[in-house]
């Protein structure tokens, strides 16, 4: 293996590029079976590996098979994968390791019932082979999974025999596996009329789920489709149909670190709840989020408490649940009065919950405080549609009035639902102000001699500060620049700066070997009264992108799917050098009445001659507004452009983010500088900011 | 006699009162600003008034048009010292430059009434005394024996202050059909045979009189048809009155696909014909058999869920791609369970959740904020346009503005809030500042019913909503089922007892009340259920009467004596030319084999052949949206159009699959006109087809393209008669 790994390494020309996986075949197999495992995708070069969290070994194969024999080289890799015999069901990561660097993330599936292809799927298919009931495909076992394709807006129909009174669990994954796909289920008669339907099923996110019992003895339709007959490039679904037990409730939502947690699961078709024990004790400090199949489950490290409670202590996570329609929870907190408290609910969030909480703190006499996630947004003017918009659990920062020694918080739904599967956890915590983030990137590979860009989101939630991000204990030769997020506020115009992104830049000397490795990702503020507040940075995991419908004039912007369950920070890798590299500099900063001036020249420096090189370069300067780009000039493999403040732009060092794109080889290749700062002075004032950070 | 010298010296007396009194702006000044046009939209009632002088429209307001007379301009549009000098009667007098020209002439009854109240120092007058209460209008009902006929109407208004006075020169009196009754001062004169209203306004208040022509040729004698059900009494008896004879039954083909078209948006297919047909079965009950089984067909839930979609304005534009499936789903299911309509509604009205999880929420995604809300819901469900009463009372309904928020406020809590998953919102009952507020001063409008609501069951603890869905589809509420039963009708009819359908107001009589009467009671009585309504309707002679007129019908079209052909609206069109061509539907976006009448919103297909043939937006809520006029661009694009030539010529379709099964000429012709006009080819037609197919020159499968392409061009099926 290592041998063939150096010699793939030593054979790695100019253009290698990072490996990019976009399908694997099949995407799930019977739990304990060896099973033949196909990574498609590009630029997988002989000898990649498989990284997986899947208890397996991966051996590679020759490639084999009549899809194997149509792939253009670097299409495809096989493996022969040897699970070990305690692996769970459940979903798995599965990413490629090569010379170029590390590929993104696709999800498998381990199941416990026998796996078939959906005939459609298969390598010289007819399409639409399936899509009505005349020409239905029979499926003849159960318990069994199908993995099917959904190729554009289609229709998968299968035959199925039932026996009168006989009880069957048909459910499809997608989502919950990495699909695309948002799956609708339905059972039809023969003569098409529809006799269930599922499409969003309890707990199962978007999901769709069929608790069916067959009226009579005969022949049964399936069918599969995407809710929005969308054409998605993560377009498989896997159909179970037995006679499972599924639960679709959980209790409590999340437990403490390091402790045994004791959770139960109910609804379904369980006859009775089951109780289970979740051991917390070895769940690394950074991970807020891990998977009790199929639930995603909350680590917190706060006491936990459950309702009812006489008085919520602080800190604390209260387990609750809100039972019945209409149905509001409430909770004493004893509170000093001006001391400030974070109030947080976590439900919908964790996919467990329906709850689309509300809070509303009270003072003793009844008297409504504050409330989070009880009006309307306000208007986006920005959104071209607004359906787009979505809103995660709320939060609450509560300045406690004077004379106010005790408070109530109400939790409810919004529209005043109820029921089994409306828990949640509310968490009290004295802390002003704070904040989270999120990495955008899932991944990143940094090219020997160059540089690559990470994005990192920030959640407010009461910090409007400046958050400077950070990646600690990087390895020799590994350098990491930029990340300043400036500060948030309202400016002169009565509008609010969102300022929730920060760009870091990674460059990896000339030389330097970089294997995967996770690196850390640290945000850190300063508060008013001069306390340090630092949080890492949540890992995606990885992103699937899920396609919307953009054509004549309609915008359903839809989000990635993620996966931070998985509890990965930011993988990283280095990969082969850039075709070029950029080098910028500022050389004036000129001093207007409306304004200021910043001249910056450039220069490109090549690694090849065939290299196209751009007219213009992107400019980001994160998180300033008022600011213009203008005056780009380019000669040759030089060029300039200036950057233009205005009276409104905030004062504060901004990272200039600077990208060109270059062609060559065939491949367009994105060149980031590195970062400068732009330093924005207050009007009139002559003291230059001494340092940029 | 004697009561009637007594009236009239009483009112003589209240006459001869009231010349002796000192003249108000509100009994004697507001009229004439309203009569002489001042106050109307395209002058000073418009909503920004003109050349900065703002009236109400048509006088709504006469405080606000009282005070606007007095203080605007610094009060100098009066002199009181020389009151024949005041700007107020310089301008209409054309005495000054007025954009409005000439009003009334100096001198002249306006003027003097004007200038006396302008020098007895403008009083208002009392409200008490001087608001007119109502409005009587002799003759009440007028029939003419024919066309040339003349009748001269007289209008009292009645008094506050208990006077009354004869007010005919100044009020206001319209015919709603002209070329019926035409009006000319208070003289109405009939223009032709036929039914028209006259509707009298005065000061906000107003009358409406029916009126009849009749046809005055001599001769005619009633033959009584078969009566199938009471629609045919209720129908009959109205002809009968008004000297119509109605036409017979049409024949089994043409009831198959108008029934077939009307149930289920789509024509029968050649063996459901040829079975239908072949049929020995008594016409009225096979009939009556068909329609349970149309009814009972998926192909009605999809029709009627098509409807229900462009009424409710199911469209991703509003919910995005995902809500609008689901709230397809949600009318699909509800139409297949044949859901009572009053539950149909209330489930929209009192939903609330995620737009995912409930999708009759998406109800209010459509217009999140409550006036709209309002506005659609009044016009879908009760039949009536409340949206002129947001800026001043409604001109032709008793509505008023203060109405119109009173209803809005029923709304005024939804609120709307995204949700976690992209497209998903949240619809929900607002917790604070969401009071309904007046806009001409700010105050907090409180829900109130547009009608009185003693029908309504007491309630605990009531949400808004609720409240509205109790009274709204409550049994009693006069517009509710009068207005669905009048909607669905004009599906069947191609014409609505009352029309257009969602205008309801006492200006817009309907042409025959006992039928809208006793449809809303048994609508009412069989607990709202559409499909037995609609089985009632088409189960009616009325409903099946052929195209065919006789000289006694041949000039109707109010009264439903005969069917008045209908174009195919653009997703039976489409569905029909599949249907006839045998090709499968194929559009992007949507799956293999789905029908225009499955397309989820207008998206699919967007400004394509069904946009052009008058498919509605669904970007509002009136029944007018969907368009089934004929247009020179839709008949370029039948006769040269790809969607027709192509599915003619398709591969795999009709014509392709008779030839290579080696069908005769004679079948192909047989199957060709059963699949596109639901009939067999009569002899004569049959001979022109075979020698057309048998000619020489072009090959055969080009000459049937042909004869199907001549089919599908031609009347009979373009239109459902």
């Amino acid at each position: 293996m290592t041998a063939r790994l150096l010699a793939a390494l030593a054979a790695i020309g100019l253009f290698a590029a990072e490996p990019v996986i976009t399908e694997l075949q099949p995407r799930g197999a019977l739990r304990g079976r060896p099973f033949t495992l196909a990574v498609v995708g590009r630029d997988i070069p002989e000898g990649a590996r498989v990284w997986s969290t899947m208890a397996a070994s991966f051996t590679p194969l020759a490639p084999a098979g009549p899809k194997a024999r149509m792939m253009a080289p670097g299409r495809m890799a096989q493996f022969l994968v040897e699970p070990a015999e305690d692996v769970a069901p459940g979903v798995y990561p599965i990413r490629l390791e090569t010379p170029a660097g590390i590929s993104n993330v696709l999800l498998f599936t381990v199941g416990t019932f026998a796996e078939f292809a959906e005939e459609e799927s298969g390598p010289y298919a007819e399409p639409n082979r399936n899509d009505t009931i005349e020409t239905a495909e029979p499926l003849f076992s159960t318990p069994a999974t199908v993995n099917g394709r959904l190729d554009g807006p289609e229709r998968d129909i299968f035959r199925v025999y039932g026996k009168a009174g006989e009880r069957r669990v048909f459910e499809v994954e997608a989502r919950r596996c990495g699909s695309a796909v948002d799956p609708v289920l339905r059972i039809l008669d023969g003569s098409g009329n529809q006799l269930a339907r599922s499409d969003d099923a309890l707990l199962a996110g978007l999901d769709a789920r069929i608790d069916f019992t067959f009226p009579r003895e005969g022949y049964y339709y399936v069918e599969v489709h995407d809710a929005r007959f969308s054409r998605q490039a993560e377009n498989f679904y896997r159909l179970k149909m037995g006679a499972y037990s599924y639960a679709d409730g959980i209790f409590p939502l999340g437990g403490r670190r390091g402790e045994m947690t004791e959770v139960t699961f109910y609804g379904g078709n369980l006859p009775a709840p089951e109780k289970r024990t979740i051991d917390l004790r070895n769940i690394p400090g950074h991970v807020g989020l891990t998977t009790v199949a199929p639930f995603v489950f909350a680590v917190s490290d706060y006491p936990e408490v459950f309702e009812p409670v006489e008085a919520v202590p602080v800190p604390a996570v209260v387990n609750g649940r809100l039972s019945a329609p209409g149905e509001v929870d409430r909770y004493r907190i004893a509170v000093r009065p001006g001391e400030k408290l974070l109030i947080e609910v976590q439900a919908r969030e964790l996919g467990a919950s329906r709850l689309e909480a509300v809070i509303t703190a009270y003072d003793k006499e009844g008297n409504r405080i504050d409330s989070a996630a009880d009006q309307p947004l306000p208007e986006d003017v920005f959104a071209v549609q607004g359906s787009s918009r979505t809103s995660n659990d709320p939060f609450l920062n509560l300045n406690v009035p004077g004379g106010v020694t005790e408070i109530t918080l109400a939790i409810e739904d919004l529209a005043l639902r109820g029921g089994p599967s409306y828990p949640y956890r509310l968490i009290v915590r004295r802390q002003a102000e704070d904040f989270q983030l999120r990495i955008v990137s899932p991944y990143v590979n940094v090219p020997v001699g160059g540089t690559a860009i990470v994005v990192v989101a920030a959640d407010r939630r009461g910090y409007n500060g400046p958050i400077q991000l950070s990646i600690p204990r990087l390895p020799e030769g590994i350098r990491v620049e930029g990340g300043t997020i400036p500060r948030e506020h309202v400016d002169a115009n009565n509008a609010r700066t969102l300022n929730r992104r920060g760009v870091l830049i990674l460059s990896a000397e000339p030389g330097v070997e970089l294997p995967m490795r996770e690196l850390e990702v640290w945000g850190e503020a300063t508060l008013e009264d001069g306390t340090k507040l630092r949080r890492r940075a949540a890992g995606l995991g990885m992103a699937v992108e899920v396609a919307g419908a953009t054509a004549q004039g309609v915008v359903d912007r839809q989000r990635s799917l993620t996966a931070p369950w998985l509890g990965l920070d930011l993988p990283a890798a280095t990969t082969t050098p850039p075709v070029a590299t950029l080098e910028v500099k500022q050389v004036k900063l000129t001093r207007m009445e409306e304004g200021d001036r910043y001249d910056f020249q450039y220069e490109w420096k090549l690694r090849t001659k065939d290299a196209q090189l751009p007219v213009e370069l992107g400019v980001d300067v994160v998180g300033a507004r008022d600011i213009r780009v203008t005056a780009f000039q380019k000669s040759g493999e030089t060029g300039s452009f200036s950057i233009n403040t205005t009276k409104a732009t905030d004062p504060a060092i901004y990272d200039i983010i600077i990208r060109g794109r270059v062609k060559a080889g065939g491949r367009d290749e994105d060149i980031y500088a590195r970062p400068l700062p732009l330093i924005v002075t207050e009007r009139g004032d002559s003291v230059q900011v001494s340092s940029a950070k | 006699m004697f009561r009637f010298l007594l009236l009239s010296s009483v009112l003589l007396t209240l006459a001869a009162q009231a010349a002796d009194r000192t003249p108000t702006y509100l009994r004697d000044v507001a009229p004439i600003l309203n009569k002489a046009g001042c106050t109307s939209g395209p002058c000073h009632g418009a909503a920004k008034g003109k050349n900065g002088f703002k009236l109400s429209l048509r006088g709504y307001d006469p405080r606000f048009d009282y005070e606007s007379l007095l203080y605007d301009l610094s009060g100098r549009r009066f002199n009181r010292a020389d009151p024949a000098r005041s700007l107020m009667l310089a301008k209409p007098t054309q005495q000054v430059a007025h954009e409005g020209g000439l009003r009334f002439e100096i001198g002249s009854r306006y003027y003097e009434t004007i200038l006396n109240w302008i020098a007895a120092g403008v009083p208002y007058g009392d409200p008490a005394r001087d608001t007119v209460e109502r409005l009587e209008v002799e003759p009440r009902q007028i029939t003419m024996a024919g066309p040339g006929e003349a009748v001269r109407v007289r209008v009292t208004a009645h008094y506050a202050g208990g006077e009354a006075r004869e007010v005919t020169e100044d009020a206001t009196v319209e015919s709603n059909v002209p070329d019926i009754a035409a009006v000319a001062g208070a003289e109405v004169k009939g223009a032709r045979v036929g039914e028209a209203a006259l509707l009298v306004r005065y000061q906000g208040k107003f009358e409406t009189i029916p009126i009849t022509v009749l046809n005055p040729k001599p001769g005619f004698v009633w033959k009584p048809l078969e009566q199938y059900n009471y629609i045919d009494e209720l129908v009959d008896a109205k002809l009968r009155a008004l000297k119509i004879q109605p036409s017979p039954p049409a024949g089994d083909a043409v009831f198959l696909r108008r029934a077939s078209l009307d149930l289920t948006g789509q024509p029968p297919a050649p063996e459901e014909v040829r079975a239908f047909l072949a049929d020995k079965t008594p016409s009225r009950t096979k009939r009556s058999r068909m329609i349970d089984r149309l009814i009972a067909s998926p192909a009605f839930v999809d029709h009627w869920t098509l409807k229900w979609g462009d009424l409710l304005q199911n469209n991703r534009k509003y919910l995005g791609e995902k809500g609008a499936y689901g709230f397809q789903e949600w009318i699909r299911r509800s139409i297949a369970e044949n859901k009572p309509f009053d539950r149909f509604v209330r489930e929209l009205l009192t939903s609330r959740g995620s737009s995912y999880e409930e999708p009759a929420t998406n109800y209010f995604r459509v217009t999140p904020s409550a006036k709209p809300t309002m506005e659609r819901t009044t016009q879908v469900f009760l039949g009536v346009r409340m949206v002129c009463a947001q800026c001043h009372d409604h001109p032709f309904e008793r509505w008023t503005q203060k109405q119109y928020y009173e209803m809005a406020a029923f709304f005024s809590a939804v609120g709307v809030r995204p949700g976690y998953e992209v497209g998903e919102e949240i619809v929900y009952d607002q917790r604070r500042d969401y009071e309904m507020k007046h806009p001409k001063d700010g105050r907090v409008v409180e829900p109130n019913f547009l009608v009185p609501a003693a029908m309504v069951r007491e309630r605990q603890d009531p949400g808004r909503r609720e409240a509205l869905a109790d009274w709204l589809t409550s049994p009693d509420n006069p517009f509710f089922a009068k207005s669905t039963v009048n909607r669905v009708w004009s599906y069947f009819i191609g014409r609505g007892i009352i029309e257009p359908v969602d205008d309801i107001r006492a200006s817009n009589p309907p042409s025959n009340p006992a039928l809208l009467e006793a449809l809303t009671k048994d609508f009412v009585n069989g607990g709202f259920d559409l499909r037995r309504l609609m089985r009632t309707i088409a189960n009616s002679r009325t409903y099946q009467a052929g195209i065919s007129t006789n000289e006694w019908n041949e000039r109707d079209f109010d009264n439903f004596s005969h069917a008045i052909p209908r174009r195919l609206s653009a997703e039976q069109l489409m569905d029909a030319l599949t249907l006839a061509t045998g090709v499968r539907p194929a559009m992007p976006e949507v799956p293999l084999d789905t029908r225009a009448a499955q397309f989820v919103d207008p998206h699919i297909g967007k400004e394509g052949f069904l946009d052009l043939f008058g498919r509605p937006a669904r970007e509002s809520a009136c029944e007018c949206e969907r368009r089934a006029d004929l247009s020179l661009p839709q008949a370029l694009n039948l006769v040269n159009g790809k969607t027709i030539s192509d599915a003619v010529a398709d591969s795999r379709g009709r014509i392709a699959k008779a030839i290579l099964a080696g069908r005769s000429d004679r079948e192909i012709v047989e199957e060709l006109y059963l699949a596109s006009l639901s009939r067999f080819p009569t002899d004569e037609e049959m001979k022109l087809a075979l020698n057309y197919l048998g000619g020489g020159g072009r090959g055969r499968t080009a000459r049937a393209q042909d004869l199907l392409w001549a089919l599908v061009n031609s009347k009979a099926f373009l239109y459902n008669y």
